[in-house]
């Protein structure tokens, strides 16, 4: 674990950073409180806890002789993991040029996929009856206008 | 009176807002791995599109049927379907165990509505006198609160007080992105126009909670750490007997009262209340040895509190702003988006939103324990609910409320990346509740410190002048201390 504490406190560290300098660019008031205040006293604290997380990572790992070996997913579970969020992204940029109703059955297959489904037949029915009836739902009794593409 | 008569009429014309947020609360209680907050965040899609008042009722029962929902699954399978159910495992399932389930599930179902209603009478009581109260702050007190309300960050995280405090302080980070509240100008937008508006709360609340628990969800299934359930389990009888009753009701009223107590001070929450109230029955009663073995006392004991917790969180976050636990973190962030600002002037400004939550809430605690008695009867059909549904379902909801609030794909995708840092947030020890109280409460603590520098020219001792702010800090200080001290605690029984 205390590898993965050096690594997020030097994530949250540079993007603390990064704040840092998107504050060099404020213009300056004379109104109540100077914008650069407020932002200043969240960006140092942040760069102060993200500090301290790297440090007791570094603590950590000296006082651990023998670190987990397992940090991050591995294997199957990592594929499947990486699958899904495949899949997510794919949604997400298929979902306006095809269409809600086009994608999201294929998404719903996919994660009863993943989460051990196996009968086709079932995996069909509950991915087309489900997003048949939110659709149905969200576009005609809360008039949300989902995505419709020339497919459908 | 009048208000109340019109709040009756109101919650009995949309009762079905209330049946469903309380069955719904039972259910995604009684399924390991859901929880309250989940429950909200799945439910938002479908609430903005309703009046902010059921909204609100739908909500409120969601948040008290989860909260007995979870001891379904402690008490049948000995697993929490929620936190606040843990201290329920240690007696009801070795009451299922003994082919007692129905009586334990019974038992907690009792306890659970006794607790509801007497922290929904504490929080009709109190409510509206702390309002009062708080009407009477100015910006600088306001600021304090925030503060206060800050440091509750460092307790709402599970794993240590720097990933908790760090996790509040990326959500203050992500809540100054857009437009400076004082000023107007803009600020953290690094050249993207759509950064302009801020981080919209929807898709951030359904990504770090829910897309995050699908993905948590496939790697425990992947891994074997979840299965399906599929063994039906013995009911058996329901409902305590009136002898039995009569030995349980001094251990659910002085529950009732510590778990109201506990649920009113911010940065504790249920699962606190039910361990405490378990360890007070044990204490007081006259068979101690009978305690996690099966004894009924154990089951009414943390069900009684845990629910008395739900009216009594309810308080600080309505008439202050400021959440007391996770679910209330949530529901603050829900509450925003469907148009209710809590707050001191809620109470003045919108008093009869306030009296139907009220009813609403009262009303809640019978319906649980009708609803509760059918979902004992069905407990068996709930806890085997397909996984290869359930969570293909539930992601797909999480996508399509991402979507229906502002109509953007933009949103999906925010929803998609705040799904993956929460999931890592979550593997690794941070927490999510912690950005989203940074992401609410950020914003208002700067606006009042603006305000309070503009009213005092500049002058920055207006912060510390009055004793009401003096209180609050003097509050954020203990709440601090407070959770050091358990982290170390932790530490040392680690």
């Amino acid at each position: 674990m205390g590898k993965i504490d050096i690594v997020c406190g030097l994530i949250a560290g540079a993007l603390a950073i990064l704040f840092f300098i998107g504050t060099l660019s404020f213009p300056t008031s004379s109104i109540g409180i100077n914008p650069r205040v407020y932002p200043f006293v969240v960006i140092f604290s942040t760069f102060a806890l993200s500090a301290t997380l790297v440090a007791q990572g570094f603590l950590k790992q000296k006082r651990t002789k023998n670190p987990p070996a397992k940090t991050l997913p591995r294997g199957t579970t990592a594929l499947k993991l990486i699958a899904l969020a495949a899949g997510m992204l794919i949604y997400v940029f298929a979902l306006e040029p095809l269409g809600y109703i086009v994608v999201t059955p294929l998404l719903m297959a996919l994660t009863m996929l993943l989460f051990g489904e196996r009968r086709p037949l079932k995996i069909v029915a509950v991915s087309a009856l489900v997003s048949i009836a939110l659709y149905w739902v969200f576009r005609t009794v809360f008039r949300v206008p989902l995505p419709r593409s020339v497919i459908w | 009176m009048a208000g109340i008569i019109n709040a009756l009429v109101y919650v009995l014309g949309n009762l079905h807002f209330l049946i469903i947020g309380v069955a719904a609360g039972i259910i995604v209680g009684a399924i390991p791995g859901l929880s309250g907050s989940t429950g909200i965040i799945l439910m938002l899609p479908f609430l903005i599109y309703i009046d902010p008042p059921s909204a609100l009722i739908m909500m409120s029962g969601l948040f008290c049927g989860s909260m007995f929902g979870g001891s379904i699954a402690s008490i049948l399978v000995s697993t929490p379907g929620t936190p606040s159910a843990a201290a329920t495992v240690l007696d009801g399932y070795p009451l299922a165990k003994k082919g007692q389930a129905g009586k334990a599930m019974g038992t907690a179902l009792v306890a659970s509505t006794m607790g509801g209603i007497f922290s929904t009478l504490c929080l009709i009581f109190l409510a509206p006198q702390l309002a009062k109260i708080a009407l009477k702050f100015g910006p600088s007190e306001y600021f304090a609160l925030m503060i206060f309300g800050l440091t509750i960050m460092a307790s709402v995280s599970s794993s240590s007080l720097t990933k908790g405090l760090l996790s509040g302080f990326l959500g203050l980070l992500l809540s100054m992105v857009g437009l400076n509240p004082t000023l107007g100008t803009e600020r953290f937008t690094f050249g993207v126009t759509r950064f302009l508006t801020g981080f919209s709360m929807m898709p951030v609340l359904i990504g770090l909670f829910a897309i995050s628990e699908v993905l948590t969800q496939l790697e425990l299934f992947s891994e074997g750490k979840i299965i399906q359930l599929s063994k039906k389990h013995k009911i058996g009888s329901i409902m305590p007997t009136r002898k039995e009753m009569k030995g349980l009701w001094k251990v659910i009223l002085g529950s009732s009262v510590l778990g109201t107590i506990i649920g009113i001070i911010p940065a504790t929450g249920g699962a606190i209340a039910s361990f405490m109230a378990y360890n007070e029955a044990k204490r007081f009663s006259k068979d101690p040895e009978s305690f996690g073995k099966g004894a009924l006392a154990g089951v009414a004991a943390p069900e009684a509190a845990n629910n008395a917790t739900t009216g009594g969180a309810m308080i600080p976050l309505l008439t202050l702003g400021i959440p007391g636990d996770v679910v209330t973190s949530v529901m603050l962030g829900a509450l925003m988006i469907i148009g209710v600002q809590p707050g001191p002037l809620l109470f003045s400004q919108s008093p009869q939103i306030v009296t139907d939550l009220f009813v609403g809430f009262m009303l809640a605690q019978f319906l649980m324990l009708v609803l509760g008695y059918l979902s004992i009867r069905a407990s068996n059909l709930i806890l085997r609910v397909p996984l290869g549904v359930l969570y293909p379902v539930i992601l797909c909801l999480c996508l399509l409320g991402a979507y229906s609030l502002g109509n953007s794909v933009y949103d999906v995708g925010l929803a998609f990346v705040f799904g993956i840092v929460g999931y890592f947030m979550k593997k690794y020890g941070f927490s999510a509740p912690s950005v989203i109280l940074g992401l609410i409460l950020g914003p208002i603590a700067e606006q009042e410190l603006g305000k309070a520098l503009i009213i005092s020219h500049g002058d920055w001792t207006v912060l510390v002048r009055s004793p009401l702010s003096l209180m609050f800090y003097a509050f954020a200080l203990a709440s601090l201390a407070y959770s050091l001290g358990i982290f170390k605690k932790k530490k040392k029984t680690a």
